[in-house]
C-alpha cells in the first residue's frame, strides 16, 4: 500500500515538473544589446514616456527621497527589472533545473520548478524571486519578492518593488539561435497606474560583457 | 426483437420504479436546496468598490501575466482590439470581468434567484438547486448556482463562452473547464461587502487566480448608458 502511494506522488510530482526543453541549452550564452550604437530605441523611449504618464503619487515620492550619488546603494545593486529601463548585455548559462542570468555584474538564479516558493529564510532583495517554464518555445521567467530598487537610473530614476512587485519576462530564439528577443512585463501597482511593458533585441556575442561591476553597498 | 420485448416487458413495471428514482431524485433536490437564508435580503442593494493595493486591472494582470497558457499566449500574440476587446466593442461582458473592472453592481433578492446586475447586464443565480432548462447553451454570462455556506453566500459559474478580460495586457477567460467561484460576505452592520473571486480556466491559465475586492454600499443613481464602440 505504501509502496503505491510513494509511487503515486512520485508520478504525480513528475507530471508536474516540465521536461527539459531542447532549446534551454541553446539559449546559453552572452547576449549583446542589438541596438547598442548609444541611442536609445524607440521601444525604450516609449517606455519610458508610458512610465512618466503612469507613475503614481508614490513613485514620486520616492523620486524625491532619491539620491542618485555613488553611495546610494541603488546605484550599484541593480534590480531583477533593470533589464527594462536600462537595457544592457548579459548572460546565460543553462544548469538543468536552474538557469543562471547574469547582468550588470549580478547573478540571478532562475528555478526551472515554476510552482517553487522561497523557502522561509529567503529575505526579499532586489534580485527576487526568479521562476521559469516554457511556453511553447518561448521561456517565460516570472520574478516576485523584491525589496526596493529602481528599474532606471538617473536624474529621473523608475522606482520599483514594492511587496506587489512582479517581473514577467520572455525570451524567444530567432531560428537560427543567434538573435533572441525579451519582452518585459513590470507591474508594481504602488508605484505604477497600469503595468509597463517593453521589448528588447538582443545577438549572440563571444566577446567581452560591457556591463560589469557588481554591487557594492554604501 | 428480443430488445422490443424487453422494453414492452418493463413498461408497466417499471413506472414504480421511474417514480421511486423521481421520488428520489426530489428528495436529493430538497437536500439540495437549501432554506431561505436570512442575509439573502441583506445583499440587496447598490455597492461600490472601495479597494486599496492599486488599480484592479493591474491587478488581474499581474496575477495573470506568468501564468498564461501556450492558447492564451497566441491568444494575445494575434489580439486585435476591432475583433477581441468585449468593452471596446460594445459586447456581453464575462461575469470574469468583475476581478479587472470592479464595477458598481447591484443585487436583487428574488427568492429562488439572486440577480447580479453588472456592466448593464443581469445574472440569474439560482439557489434552489435546479438543473439547467433543456435547450441551455453556454454563453457569455454563463450559469450561475448559489448556495450558503454558513453567512457566507457562495456562487458557482460555468457553462461560458468565452470573453475578454479588462486588463493593460490582452487576457482572456472561458474556455471549455472555465469555472468562477464567487464569495460574498457582509459585514456585521451589512454596510460593507467582502468579495472573493477565483477564476479558473486550464485552456488559458495554468494554475487559479484569486482575488479579494471590498465593496460599500452606494446610494448612486444608475442610469442606462449606450455603449459606444471605442475604436482608433
Amino acid at each position: 500500500m505504501c509502496l503505491w502511494l510513494g509511487l503515486v506522488v512520485i508520478v504525480s510530482a513528475s507530471a508536474l515538473a516540465q521536461d527539459r526543453h531542447p532549446l534551454q541549452a541553446r539559449l546559453a550564452g552572452q547576449w549583446k544589446v542589438s541596438t547598442m550604437d548609444g541611442t536609445e530605441s524607440t521601444e525604450l523611449l516609449q517606455f519610458l514616456a508610458l512610465a512618466e504618464t503612469n507613475m503614481m503619487g508614490a513613485g514620486e515620492n520616492f523620486r524625491e527621497t532619491y539620491a542618485s550619488g555613488g553611495d546610494n546603494a541603488l546605484s550599484t545593486c541593480r534590480m531583477a527589472g533593470a533589464l527594462a529601463g536600462d537595457p544592457t548585455d548579459f548572460s546565460i548559462l543553462d544548469r538543468g533545473d536552474v538557469i543562471d542570468l547574469t547582468a550588470f555584474g549580478r547573478t540571478r538564479r532562475v528555478s526551472m520548478d515554476f510552482d517553487l516558493e522561497p523557502p522561509d529564510a529567503y529575505v526579499p532583495n532586489e534580485l527576487g524571486w526568479s521562476v521559469g517554464r516554457w511556453v511553447g518555445d518561448m521561456l517565460v521567467i516570472r520574478t516576485r519578492h523584491f525589496s526596493e530598487g529602481a528599474i532606471r537610473l538617473g536624474e529621473q530614476p523608475l522606482p520599483f518593488g514594492t511587496p506587489l512587485a512582479q517581473v514577467v519576462e520572455r525570451y524567444t530564439l530567432s531560428e537560427d539561435g543567434d538573435r533572441l528577443s525579451l519582452a518585459i512585463n513590470l507591474n508594481d501597482p504602488e508605484y505604477y497606474l497600469f503595468s509597463l511593458r517593453v521589448r528588447h533585441e538582443y545577438v549572440r556575442t563571444e566577446g567581452v560583457l560591457s556591463s560589469t561591476g557588481g554591487c557594492v553597498r554604501g | 426483437m428480443s430488445r422490443k420485448f424487453e422494453m414492452r416487458r418493463c413498461q408497466l413495471p417499471c413506472w414504480p420504479r421511474v417514480s421511486l428514482i423521481i421520488a428520489l431524485t426530489l428528495s436529493l433536490h430538497s437536500v439540495e436546496a437549501q432554506d431561505r437564508h436570512p442575509l439573502q435580503s441583506e445583499l440587496e442593494g447598490l455597492w461600490t468598490y472601495e479597494g486599496s493595493g492599486g488599480p484592479t486591472e493591474t491587478l488581474l494582470d499581474r496575477e495573470a501575466e506568468g501564468i498564461l497558457t501556450e492558447a492564451a499566449e497566441t491568444y494575445r500574440s494575434n489580439w486585435r482590439i476591432e475583433e477581441h476587446d468585449d468593452e471596446a466593442l460594445c459586447r456581453a461582458r464575462s461575469p470574469a470581468a468583475l476581478a479587472g473592472s470592479a464595477p458598481d453592481f447591484e443585487i436583487f433578492d428574488g427568492g429562488v434567484s439572486v440577480h447580479l446586475i453588472a456592466f448593464e447586464q443581469v445574472r440569474r443565480v439560482y439557489m434552489d438547486g435546479r438543473e439547467r432548462p433543456a435547450g441551455f447553451w453556454a454563453n457569455k454570462l454563463g450559469w450561475s448556482e448559489g448556495r450558503w455556506e454558513g453567512n457566507t453566500l457562495v456562487i458557482r459559474t460555468t457553462d461560458l463562452k468565452e470573453g475578454s478580460l479588462p486588463s493593460p495586457e490582452p487576457l482572456l477567460f472561458g474556455g471549455p473547464e472555465a469555472e468562477m467561484i464567487e464569495r460574498y460576505t457582509l459585514s456585521e452592520g451589512a454596510s460593507r461587502l467582502s468579495v472573493d473571486v477565483i477564476l479558473e480556466d486550464p485552456t488559458y491559465y495554468i494554475h487559479p487566480m484569486e482575488f479579494s475586492f471590498e465593496f460599500v454600499r452606494s446610494d448612486k443613481t444608475l442610469h442606462g448608458i449606450d455603449c459606444i464602440p471605442t475604436l482608433y
